[in-house]
């Protein structure tokens, strides 16, 4: 039999191995003579939002121990990273977070223009900084109708999904694609703006904000909602750090860290903008602090909308991929980069960088090694999700199985952000 | 950049010894090597002693370095194992690399100094193949239990 293939023996080998064995992770089986209870969640189960498997030992109802078991959605990114040129891997980015969309690019690409030397010029800079807070707005928007629907409400699902669709017409018609750009390039974006694209961005300005009014009463103000998400799954801001916590999950702990106000970057530093805080670091503050995220991102919106400067949407640097199309039309050199730099690649100077960006679940960063060549060496994803998941056993010890419902949503991990 | 990176340098020598080699980076973040034996002391000190610490362990994975062919000034390694460190109050990352012979591919778990280096060493394991000595529960946690190899290694 060939490698591909599946014969009985090997399936009944493999879901062995799957088999939880609570010994192998040094637990018991029984307190005071009554039995445990052990228990998968997953990986398929609505509240795991993905394919992610939590082995479970239940005292009764009362969660004593969590092992979660990640893996499902491995893909071999990374390896991906060491196959793909340095511009043909942008489309893998998209697909790390699926729901952060542009925003993997950008981190990506700030790793590889620090490699390559390349200053993006401001309007692509602005362009980028632009769809990155809308691609923000609609990660935050799936967590908002997941987290209701996790507590119990239905319908709140459906009304940000519809507004999700609003954002996606004007990613389409800016980038031709809706959750997967691939749009940003090395040097700065794929393309200019089209025509119409402030009318588009302004209509979705006035629109969203009396929605997020809408659901603050139906969501937010419910005293179920309210009842099962504060004092749930908290913790301070030291063991946030401790952890290797970013984003909203720390912000709601009530440290004000934002790596677009500390370590500013695609020209973040000229954005007026304020860091929502939590402050006990429960579910009700991590959620409060990502939908005041979003109107803090409307806002940053706006001023790209006002304030967006001519000029080109690439930088010239020679290692730019692809050079702008005007100047490949004209002399045979930047027709050679182009041709090189689309089919075979740029070559990157041999070097190390890691860029890091404020992601939407979290700081998102990629460390890139160059040997010199059109491909990467090694390609490193540091995913926020990761960090996150991993302080589940400690969160949910002693609480109830709805609680952890609950801190899983709260906590807004994505699993192809885990597993890569 | 590069005088922090001094600064630091002399910080951690002037507490553990002179082993410890200052790398160049493209991206401005202080790199050192640090030896296999005197790597958990240093990861301690930095997390706990040195002045506005780093506590927090951004990251921790490895580079299989038996391809690569331009090291110029960095030690003979088969395999680095990377420590990424972020300090918040200085508002600055750290790399520690240690370099791992292929034939004793294996370091001491940093788990008992940040707890989150669990699944990072686990991963490590499962795509280098680089052990983990003293970790509670070294277990592949994206390859199947039953996978043979080590995806990453070149």
């Amino acid at each position: 039999m060939g490698p591909y293939q599946l014969p009985p023996q090997k399936e009944i080998a493999e879901q062995e191995a799957l088999r939880f064995r609570p010994e192998e992770w040094g637990m018991s089986r029984e307190r005071d003579g009554s039995d445990f209870v052990f228990l998968n969640l997953g990986p398929q189960h609505p509240g795991t939002h993905g394919v992610l498997r939590l082995a479970l030992q239940l005292d009764g109802e009362e969660i004593v121990d969590v092992i979660p078991q990640i893996g499902f959605h491995h893909r071999g990114a990374e390896k991906m990273g060491e196959r793909q040129s340095w511009h043909t891997y942008i489309p893998y980015t998209d697909r790390v977070d699926y729901l952060g969309g542009v925003l993997n690019n950008l981190a990506y690409l700030t790793a590889v223009e620090k490699l390559a030397g390349i200053r993006v010029p401001a309007r692509a800079q602005v362009i980028r900084v632009m769809l990155a807070e809308l691609f923000r707005i609609i990660s935050h928007l799936v967590w908002y109708g997941t987290f209701a629907q996790d507590v119990g409400q239905m319908s709140p699902v459906f009304f940000t999904f519809n507004d999700r669709e609003r954002a996606f017409e004007i990613i389409e018609a800016i980038t031709g694609a809706r959750m997967h750009p691939a749009w940003f390039r090395i040097g700065g974006v794929a393309a200019d703006l089209p025509r119409g694209w402030e009318k588009m961005f302004r209509d979705f300005i006035q629109y969203l904000p009396p929605r997020l009014v809408e659901y603050d009463r139906t969501v937010m103000r419910n005293f179920i909602f309210k009842a099962r998400t504060k004092g749930i799954g908290s913790f301070t801001v030291d063991e946030a750090i401790d952890w290797g916590v970013t984003g909203p999950n720390l912000r709601a702990c009530g440290l004000g860290w934002d790596f677009r106000k500390r370590q500013p970057y695609s020209g973040y530093e000229q954005f007026e903008f304020e860091i929502p805080t939590g402050k006990s670091g429960d579910c009700f503050d991590r959620a409060e602090v990502r939908i005041e995220e979003m109107r803090q991102s409307l806002r940053i919106i706006e001023q790209c909308v006002n304030h967006m400067p001519e000029g080109p949407y690439k930088s010239d640097h020679p290692l730019t991929t692809p050079p702008i199309k005007d100047r490949t039309m004209h002399d045979i050199e930047t027709l050679i980069t182009h041709f090189l730099s689309v089919s075979w690649g740029p070559v990157m100077p041999v070097g190390e960088a890691l860029g890091a960006i404020e992601a939407a679940k979290g700081n998102n960063g990629y460390y890139l090694v160059s040997d010199g060549s059109t491909v990467s060496y090694r390609t490193r994803i540091r995913t926020p999700s990761f960090a996150h998941v991993q302080t589940l056993p400690a969160l949910s010890r002693g609480l109830m199985i709805p609680d952890l419902i609950v801190i899983l949503g709260s906590l807004d991990f994505v699993l192809a952000d885990i597993d890569r | 950049m590069i005088a922090t990176a001094a600064t630091i340098a002399q910080e951690i020598s002037g507490r553990l010894g002179p082993d410890v080699a200052l790398q160049n980076t493209l991206d401005s973040v202080p790199t050192f090597w640090v030896a296999k034996d005197r790597v958990f002391g240093v990861l301690r000190f930095l997390k706990e002693e040195i002045d506005q610490p780093y506590r927090m362990l951004y990251d921790l994975s490895a580079i299989d370095e038996r391809m690569k062919q331009h090291r110029d000034g960095q030690p003979a390694s088969d395999f680095t194992v990377i420590y990424h460190l972020l300090s918040l109050e200085r508002n600055e990352y750290l790399r520690i690399k240690v370099a791992i012979a292929e034939d004793r591919a294996s370091l001491p778990s940093i788990t008992p100094i940040w707890a989150s280096a669990n699944w990072y060493e686990r991963e490590v394991w499962d795509m280098f193949g680089i052990a983990f000595d003293g970790h509670p529960h070294l277990e592949r946690p994206l390859m199947p239990k039953s996978w043979v190899g080590h995806p990453l290694r070149k």
